[in-house]
């Protein structure tokens, strides 16, 4: 579904991302995991169109998506859950619901909507309230619903747990397993905490500076040395 | 108290509040295009100008008032939208910085106020007999009460209701703030960024124009540079409640424009505009985020 080779990112001259490659089948739960600076944010910002990538290509179903702007992108059916959430603080929860359909029709969205409260009862008592006054927990809740009214064929989720009580996190992760069985959607999953990361997904691939060094399922991921003593302590 | 000097408090308040109130519709376009690329409009003023002259060309032209209006606020709007589309996006493509935005606005609002010359005797226009708001006036006793403050401050307030429902109603005005509050993942949102600073503009622009047109009823003629003075009042106005800030520049414009009507009371007449740039000065001396500033910066 989704197929990046030779993806090569840079700041200015700084170079951030050092040519990888990367593959997403429909209807898996694929995760990229790696430390602080790692790229992993480069990469999907590159995905979603938000900073260019300098070299390599990013196919979406086959289709080349490197040079597409970011609100284009969006209407291809990819939505990119940002790392801190991105909400907006400044507008109420249900209007961050709201722009999340800025592409769909109006009947659409509110049938969305009402699916998003569904999952998250506690964004519907909240609707009314600025989301700037969200905790984390509500905020994050906030940022995959409004994703969800996208009705988007593959989410990419920046580090969702980030922040947030085991409690919460936990909980985030269910509904991650439950949007992919039930709604089927394709998820990338960035992520810090490899251990719930490589739990909930079927492969993964493991960044270190820039690069790939490592790739594979979850579960013999989970049981590789150089993974456990890296990213799972030991 | 007299009742003569309550008729004359009645009268100052009423032209405090029409000066305000039209500060204040400018001031909204200063604060909004602030809000969504940080750039100070200096060329704002000429939006409000050329709304003026659309508005009183059309009057003297023969058309009714209610035909005036959308003509000034159809002006203000294109030709706000198209100094945007012209001068500030490529700059903005270019990310050529903020103080390059600046110079360009500068020289934009000069090129309009020269430009206008194009139009014949276009130094100054008077409106003479032809000004459907001139003449009437509500008289008490030895006082009387502008019947032009009065439809200022309400077609003004009009204005702004109408505002705050685009702003806060409506899918365009929701984006506004969304891209105000982060660019990027507005895009995600599948927003496109330039339709939406285009469209600030454009709302900013017709704002502007419906002051202009309504500071030529008030002053019974256009001139080239009458976008000047209110132009920087408005964007003092703007800064005094924070630019940015939407209700907080609607709140600067009143201030200010009571402000100065108080001064001429007190017989500072001459020192009006002096007045609104040396409270401009304590303000950004005192509390440089703007009188209303709190501890949580917020935008639009
Ligand atoms: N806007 C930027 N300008 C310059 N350098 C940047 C910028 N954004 C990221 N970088 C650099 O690029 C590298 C990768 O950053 P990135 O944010 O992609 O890492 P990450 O894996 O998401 O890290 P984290 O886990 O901390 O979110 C880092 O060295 C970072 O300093
Ligand atoms: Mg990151």
């Amino acid at each position: 579904m989704l197929k990046l080779t030779g993806l090569h990112i840079s700041y200015g001259k700084i170079s951030a991302v050092k040519g990888i490659d990367l593959e997403v089948a429909p209807g898996e739960i694929v995760t990229l995991i790696g430390s602080n600076g790692a790229g992993k944010t480069s990469i999907l910002k590159s995905i979603s169109g938000i900073i260019p990538a300098v070299s390599g290509s990013i196919l979406f179903e086959g289709r080349e998506i490197k040079n597409m702007k970011a609100y284009e992108v969006t209407a291809l059916g990819i939505i990119h859950v940002p790392e801190g959430r991105g909400i907006f603080p400044n507008l109420t929860a249900m209007e961050n619901l709201e722009m999340g359909g800025y592409l769909k029709k109006n009947a659409f969205v509110r049938d969305k909507i009402d699916e998003v409260f569904q999952l998250f009862p506690r964004l519907k008592e909240r609707r009314k309230q600025r989301a700037g006054t969200f905790s984390g927990g509500e905020q994050q809740m906030l940022a995959i619903g409004r994703g969800l009214v996208a009705d988007p064929r593959m989410m990419l989720l920046d580090e969702p747990s980030l922040g947030l009580a085991p409690i919460i996190v936990q909980n985030i992760f269910n509904i991650i397993r439950q949007l992919n069985e039930e709604k089927k959607i394709t998820i990338l999953l960035v992520e810090q905490n490899a251990n719930l990361a490589l739990r909930v997904s079927r492969r993964g691939y493991i960044l270190e500076t820039g690069s790939m060094v490592k790739d594979g399922l979850s579960s013999s991921l989970m049981n590789d040395d150089g993974v456990r003593k890296a990213y799972l302590g030991g | 108290m007299d009742g003569v000097i309550i008729l004359e408090i009645l009268q100052q308040l009423a032209n405090g509040l029409a000066l305000g109130s039209a500060y204040a519709l400018i001031a909204l376009g200063y604060t909004m295009v602030y809000g969504i690329i940080q750039l100070i409009n200096f060329a704002h003023g000429e939006f409000f100008m050329i709304g003026a002259y659309a508005g009183v060309l059309a009057i003297k032209a023969g058309l009714p008032l209610y035909a005036a209006f959308p003509a000034a606020i159809t002006a203000g709007a294109l030709i706000s939208a198209g100094v945007e589309k012209i001068a500030y996006k490529p700059l903005r493509k270019k990310n050529s910085g903020r103080l390059a935005a600046l110079i360009t606005a500068i020289g934009i609002s000069i090129f309009l106020q020269n430009v206008i010359f194009l139009i014949p005797g276009a130094d100054l226009i008077g409106l003479g007999t032809k000004n459907p708001m001139g003449i009437e006036k509500y008289v008490f006793g030895s006082v009387e009460i502008s019947g032009t403050k009065v439809y200022i401050f309400l077609i003004s307030i009009i204005l702004m209701i109408i505002f705050i429902y685009i702003v806060h109603f409506t899918k365009s005005g929701k984006a506004m703030r969304a891209v105000s509050a982060d660019r990027d993942t507005a895009m995600l949102m599948g927003i496109d960024p330039d339709r939406i600073i285009s469209f600030t503009f454009a709302l900013g622009g017709a704002l502007a124009g419906a002051a202009g047109l309504l500071f030529a009823l008030d002053q019974n003629q256009v001139s080239n540079f009458m976008g000047l003075m209110p132009g920087l009042k408005a964007f003092i106005a703007a800064v005094i409640g924070g630019i940015g800030s939407i209700p907080r520049a609607m709140a600067g414009g009143l201030i200010l424009g009571l402000m100065e009507t108080l001064a001429v009371v007190l017989g500072f007449s001459q020192f009006k505009d002096a007045f609104a740039f040396i409270f401009l000065i304590i303000i950004l001396i005192l509390k440089p985020a703007g009188i209303f500033a709190m501890a949580r910066k917020e935008k639009v």
